[in-house]
C-alpha cells in the first residue's frame, strides 16, 4: 500500500512575463497511483506537464524523480531518467511505417549506433500487437485514423519503459491507465508499477 | 546469434528486393559507360554535375533530415576549396593532403558557426549561414594577397588532364559519397535525425539530444561539402569566388536538392546533374537560361513539392 514516492513536485511556479501559469504547486505520486489535474482551458495543466518533462524551466520549485531533482535537466535527460510524456497531438514520422515509429523509441541516444539492436524489432512488434496496432504496423501513419495515432503515441511511451507517464490528453485512453503493466517482452516485466499523471481536459 | 543471422538475411533480402537499389545500380552502370560515346565537352559538364551532386546531397542531409535550412552551403564548400587551393598554390602540398586539410577547415569553420547558432530556436541558423557566406566572400576579396581575390587562384596540380579520367574521379566520388550519405540517412541515426527535424520537442521527450544529433548532421554535411569543394578545385584547376562561393551557387545547390526531392539524398544528386546539364543545354539562351531554369524549378516546387525522385517514390508507395 505504501509504495515509495516516485514523483514529488514541490512549490512549482512558472511565470510567463506577468502571467503566473503555475503557482506554488506541490504533489506526490507513488508507484501505481494515477493523479488527474483538472481545470478549465488555460489553467496551466499542460504547463505543469512541460515543467515536469523539462520542456519549460520552472521559476521556482523542484521536481524529484525517485528522490533526484530533475527540474533543471534538459528534456532528453529527463526522458532517459524515466518520464515518458504522451503528447496530445501526435506527429509521427511520415515516411516511416508504424513499426519503424515504434522502433524509434527504443533507439539509444547515440551518434554511432547505425543499426538498431536485433531485439528491438521483436519488442516493437510485441508492443504494436499489444496496443492494437498489429494489423496496421506496416502502414504509413498518415493513413491511420486518429484513434490509431493515439495508440501509436501510447506504444512509443510503453517502449521507453517509463516510471512516470504524464499525458496531456483526454487521457481516458485505456492503455495508459490499465494495460500498461501487462506489456511483456521476452524478459519479465519490472516489479514496480508505473505512475501516471493524466492532465484531464476539463 | 541465430536471430542475428536471420535479421541480417532479412535485411539483405529487403535490400536486394528494393527497386531503388537496382535503379541506382543501373544508372551508375550507364554513367560508367558514357565515356565511350560522349564528347569531351559533355563529359566535362557531367563531371562538374557530379561534384554538384555531392554538394546537394550533403545539403539534403541537413535540410531533409535534420530540418535545418543551410542557406550557405557554399560557405562550407568555399572553406574546403580555398584551404586546399592555398595549400597547393603557396606550399605545394600534394592533392590528398590539401583535400584533407580542406575537409578539416570546412569542419572547424562549420562547427564554429553551428555550435552557437543551432542552440537558438527558429530561423536563426539559416540566417547565420547566409551571413557566413557573405563574410567568407568578402574575406577572400579583402585578403587578395593570399587568396587571389576576385580574380581567383590557379592550382599547379590537377587531378588529371584527361577528361575521361576526370570523369571517373567525379563519378567514383559521387558514388562513394552517395552510398555513405544514403546509408546514413536510412540508419538508426538517420531515423533519430528525421525525428529531430520534424518535431524537436517530441524527439527530446523520446530521450534524444536533438542539438547533438543536428550538430553531427551539420558536421557530416561540412565534411562532404569541404571534400567536394577541394576536389572541384583540383578538377577545374582554379578556385574563384564566382564559381564556388557566390550566393547564386548556393541557391543552385538548394534548387538542385529541392528539384530532385528533399529527404531522398539520391534525388539531390539527380537534381544537381540535371540542373547542370539543363543549364549547359540552354546556354545559347544566355539571360533566358537562368529564367527558364528558375521557372522550371518553381513549377516543380508548386506541383511536385516532393521533387522528382520524391514524387516517383511516393507514387510507388501509394500503389
Amino acid at each position: 500500500m505504501n509504495a515509495p514516492v516516485r514523483l514529488a513536485v514541490r512549490g512549482l511556479t512558472k511565470r510567463f512575463g506577468g502571467l503566473v501559469a503555475v503557482r506554488d504547486l506541490s504533489f506526490a505520486i507513488r508507484a501505481g497511483e494515477i493523479l488527474g489535474l483538472i481545470g478549465p482551458n488555460g489553467s496551466g495543466k499542460s504547463t505543469v506537464m512541460k515543467l515536469i518533462m523539462g520542456i519549460e524551466r520552472p521559476n521556482m520549485g523542484t521536481v524529484q524523480l525517485d528522490g533526484v531533482d530533475i527540474s533543471r535537466w534538459p528534456s532528453h535527460r529527463v526522458a532517459r531518467a524515466g518520464i515518458g510524456i504522451v503528447f496530445q497531438r501526435s506527429r509521427p514520422l511520415r515516411r516511416q511505417t508504424v513499426l519503424e515509429n515504434i522502433k524509434l523509441a527504443f533507439l539509444p541516444d547515440s551518434l554511432w549506433q547505425l543499426v538498431a539492436e536485433p531485439s528491438v524489432d521483436a519488442k516493437a512488434r510485441c508492443i504494436a500487437e499489444r496496443v492494437g496496432l498489429g494489423a496496421v504496423m506496416n502502414r504509413n501513419p498518415a493513413t491511420l485514423p486518429f484513434g490509431d495515432l493515439r495508440r501509436l503515441e501510447m506504444a512509443k511511451a510503453i517502449a521507453r519503459h517509463p516510471k512516470v507517464v504524464p499525458t496531456t490528453s483526454g487521457s481516458q485512453s485505456p492503455a495508459i491507465t490499465g494495460n500498461q503493466n501487462d506489456v511483456r517482452y521476452s524478459q519479465p516485466p519490472e516489479k514496480d508499477k508505473k505512475s501516471t499523471v493524466p492532465a484531464k481536459k476539463e | 546469434m541465430t536471430v542475428n543471422l536471420d535479421l541480417i538475411k532479412e535485411r539483405m533480402r529487403r535490400l536486394l528486393g528494393s527497386r531503388l537499389l537496382w535503379v541506382a545500380v543501373l544508372v551508375v552502370c550507364i554513367a560508367a559507360v558514357l565515356p565511350l560515346w560522349l564528347s569531351v565537352y559533355a563529359l566535362g559538364v557531367l563531371t562538374a554535375g557530379y561534384y554538384f551532386g555531392v554538394f546537394a546531397m550533403a545539403w539534403d542531409l541537413l535540410f531533409g533530415f535534420a530540418g535545418e535550412v543551410n542557406f550557405g552551403p557554399t560557405f562550407l564548400i568555399g572553406l574546403g576549396a580555398y584551404t586546399a587551393a592555398i595549400l597547393n598554390n603557396k606550399y605545394g602540398l600534394a592533392i590528398p593532403w590539401c583535400a584533407m586539410a580542406g575537409v578539416v577547415s570546412a569542419l572547424i569553420g562549420g562547427l564554429l558557426l553551428a555550435i552557437p547558432s543551432l542552440r537558438l530556436r527558429g530561423p536563426y541558423f539559416g540566417l547565420v549561414t547566409l551571413v557566413a557566406v557573405l563574410l567568407l566572400q568578402n574575406g577572400i576579396v579583402i585578403f587578395a594577397g593570399i587568396t587571389g581575390g576576385e580574380i581567383g587562384m590557379t592550382v599547379p596540380d590537377v587531378l588529371s588532364l584527361s577528361a575521361v579520367t576526370n570523369y571517373w574521379y567525379g563519378l567514383a566520388f559521387l558514388v562513394v559519397c552517395g552510398v555513405i550519405l544514403f546509408g546514413l540517412s536510412r540508419s538508426a541515426v538517420g531515423l533519430i535525425l528525421q525525428a529531430s527535424g520534424q518535431d524537436p520537442i517530441e524527439a527530446q521527450a523520446l530521450g534524444f539530444n536533438v542539438t547533438k544529433h543536428k550538430l553531427m548532421a551539420f558536421s557530416i554535411s561540412a565534411v562532404f561539402s569541404g571534400m567536394a569543394g577541394a576536389m572541384l578545385v583540383f578538377y577545374m584547376g582554379t578556385a574563384s569566388v564566382g564559381t564556388l562561393i557566390d550566393i547564386s551557387i548556393g541557391v543552385q545547390i538548394i534548387i538542385a536538392a529541392v528539384l530532385g526531392g528533399r529527404r531522398t539524398i539520391l534525388g539531390a544528386a539527380v537534381g544537381a546533374v540535371l540542373l547542370i546539364g539543363v543549364g549547359e543545354f540552354l546556354r545559347p539562351l544566355v539571360q533566358l537560361n537562368t529564367f527558364a531554369v528558375s521557372a522550371l524549378t518553381l513549377a516543380v516546387i508548386l506541383f511536385f513539392p516532393d521533387g522528382l525522385l520524391g514524387y516517383a517514390l511516393r507514387k510507388r508507395e501509394a500503389k
